[in-house]
């Protein structure tokens, strides 16, 4: 398996506050990779900053080898995808229209792919016609994900999936995400439940205050007794 | 003024013309308020460029040069060239006002203020653009542009070819709009920004681009009504504070809301109209300018608007 996204020595100062300092990651073909911290640890900068929402001081980012253009758009064009922080759906569009937007760097959008988002998430089928903005927390969630599939992305990137969701969803859209991995999409996730992060990803980083502090398997993680103490829980 | 239903009747019909023209440009307003959350006071401007172009083009540009510097369209297919001509000059003017005026402040800055105060100015250069250019005279499109024929539709209630002609082309135009934004990739996109522009981007939406678009739209709309105006009341470089009343038109209906700015736009043509008709036409303004005052006072957010943050 090659590696298929690759960040560089990545800095994001917010004026005189340095909110990432330094921080490197790899993610391989058909991977799962989380990050994980305490709030305001620096992973949502981080996500960002991959995406072109946010300047870098310093840092770089490939795709294959190749080095990811600076707009947004750009960068979803070449192959990424993010789930944002608090879903992020457009409220006053439907369900189907949402989708569709997800679609539109295609310049040809396949009916299929529309179908396998139902497929994953059968609830976002039934509502198909409805606000996005009438869905439930959970579906909004979802939505978002299916959402950010319609561009066919190689990296699907999820800032806090499991932001303010009842456990049972957070467990149903876990399950789809390890489904969506399977489909081939690399996934790479930042989650402050380290537990369940953990538990999907293969390798895990990190990081306390914009700095990476532990990087390696996540099931060496999860019985870290430090990471334990910090982020489990117990 | 005596009541009589011709005169009720007259009335209406000519306020919805009005109000039809007032929604071209409110429609505008509230297009470029849905993506960039400011009030852009230079689409007054882009109305007057829309209206010295069509008037250039039927008469050879004469007003500018002393001389006809080229054919007069008249003989080339009249207004409809004109129009034409209008519609993309205007654009093209507000595409180069959003690219010169705006997006530098946009890219350094989030506040919006900067925005409104940057078009207020674009507002003032264009405005004496004209008045350095052809002068602060009140010009008249030539006659014959529109046709004069007035229907007579019984009771002493007559309708002007004009009238009916600005009424059908504001529906055409709105009506082309909405099909633009439902029906077309790029329609569905302008709609997902006016929810969340940033989201926009992470879609692949080149918002950039996006925005471009929309100011073109809003040039283009604009031109027709600027054509309609000054065939109503002249042309001249200040033509453009008509918009005051579009956009009071657009945030009585809910500023960002299209079918708020065509519903507040109506009211506000039939509002000017019947009172023009049953009370006195000095009082229009007034009764304007009252009725945002009360609009703001029991519902701020307008009839279709959704926050009720700063609408400046």
């Amino acid at each position: 398996m090659g590696t298929l996204l690759e960040v560089k020595n990545m800095s994001v100062s917010y004026g005189a506050i340095r909110a990432l300092r330094g921080f490197s990651l790899t993610l391989d073909e058909r991977e799962i990779v989380a990050v994980i911290g305490a709030n305001g640890a620096g992973k949502s900068t981080f996500m960002n900053a991959v995406m072109g929402m946010t300047a870098c001081e310093s840092g770089d980012v490939f795709l294959d080898g190749a080095a990811l253009p600076r707009e947004s758009w750009r960068i979803v064009r070449s192959g990424l995808s993010l789930v944002p922080e608090g879903r992020k759906v457009f409220t006053t569009l439907t369900v189907l229209e949402n989708l569709r937007i997800g679609a539109f760097p295609l310049s040809k959008p396949d009916p299929r792919d529309m179908d396998w988002v139902f497929s994953l998430f059968p609830r976002l089928g039934e509502r198909r016609e409805q606000p996005a903005g009438t869905l439930s927390g959970g579906e909004q969630q979802m939505l978002a994900i299916g959402r950010a599939l319609m561009s066919r992305p190689r990296v699907l990137l999820l800032d806090e999936p499991s932001l303010g969701l009842a456990p049972i969803i957070i467990r149903d859209i876990f399950a789809e995400l390890r489904r969506i991995n399977e489909e081939g999409v690399s996934i790479l996730i930042v989650e402050q439940n380290a537990r369940q992060a953990l538990l999907l990803s293969r390798r895990a980083y990190v990081l306390q205050t914009g700095c990476l502090v532990k990087e390696g398997d996540s099931k060496a993680l999860l019985a870290d007794p430090e990471i334990k103490a910090a982020y489990l829980g117990h | 003024m005596d009541f009589n239903f011709s005169t009720l009747f007259q009335q209406v019909i000519n306020g919805l013309s009005l109000g039809s023209v007032y929604a071209l440009i409110a429609v505008g307003y509230s297009l470029v308020y849905s993506i960039l959350s400011f009030s852009n006071f230079a689409h007054g401007g882009f109305l007057v460029v829309g209206g010295y172009i069509c008037y250039g083009l039927l008469t050879g540009f004469d007003v500018a040069f002393g001389r006809e510097v080229l054919l007069s369209v008249p003989s080339m297919g009249g207004i409809w060239l004109a129009g034409l001509g209008a519609m993309a000059g205007a654009g093209a003017v507000a595409v180069l006002t959003e690219r010169l005026a705006y997006k530098p402040i946009r890219e350094h800055t989030s506040m919006t203020l900067y925005l409104l105060i940057a078009s207020m100015g674009v507002s003032i250069v264009i405005e004496n653009i004209f008045v350095i250019l052809v002068g602060g005279r009140f010009r008249a499109l030539p006659q014959g542009t529109f046709p004069a024929a007035t229907f007579d539709l019984g009771g002493g209630v007559t309708v002007n070819a004009s009238d009916l002609l600005s009424l059908g082309f504001a529906v055409f135009f709105l009506g082309g709009l909405q099909f633009f934004l439902m029906r077309t990739r790029w329609g569905l996109a302008i709609r997902a920004a006016a929810c969340d522009l940033r989201t926009a981007g992470l879609m692949g939406v080149n918002v950039s681009r996006l925005i471009g678009i929309v100011f073109f739209v809003a040039g283009i709309l604009a031109a027709v009504g600027g054509v309609f105006l000054s065939a109503r009341y002249t042309l001249y470089p200040q033509l453009g504070g008509i918009t005051t009343k579009a956009f009071v038109a657009a945030v009585i209906g809910g500023l960002g809301s299209l079918p708020g700015a065509v519903v507040g736009s109506l009211l506000l043509g039939l509002a000017e109209m019947l009172t023009a008709g049953f009370v006195s036409s000095q009082m229009r303004d007034l009764v304007v300018f009252s009725m945002l005052v009360i609009m703001l006072l029991i519902k701020p957010a307008g009839f279709f608007g959704k926050q009720i943050s700063d609408k400046i």
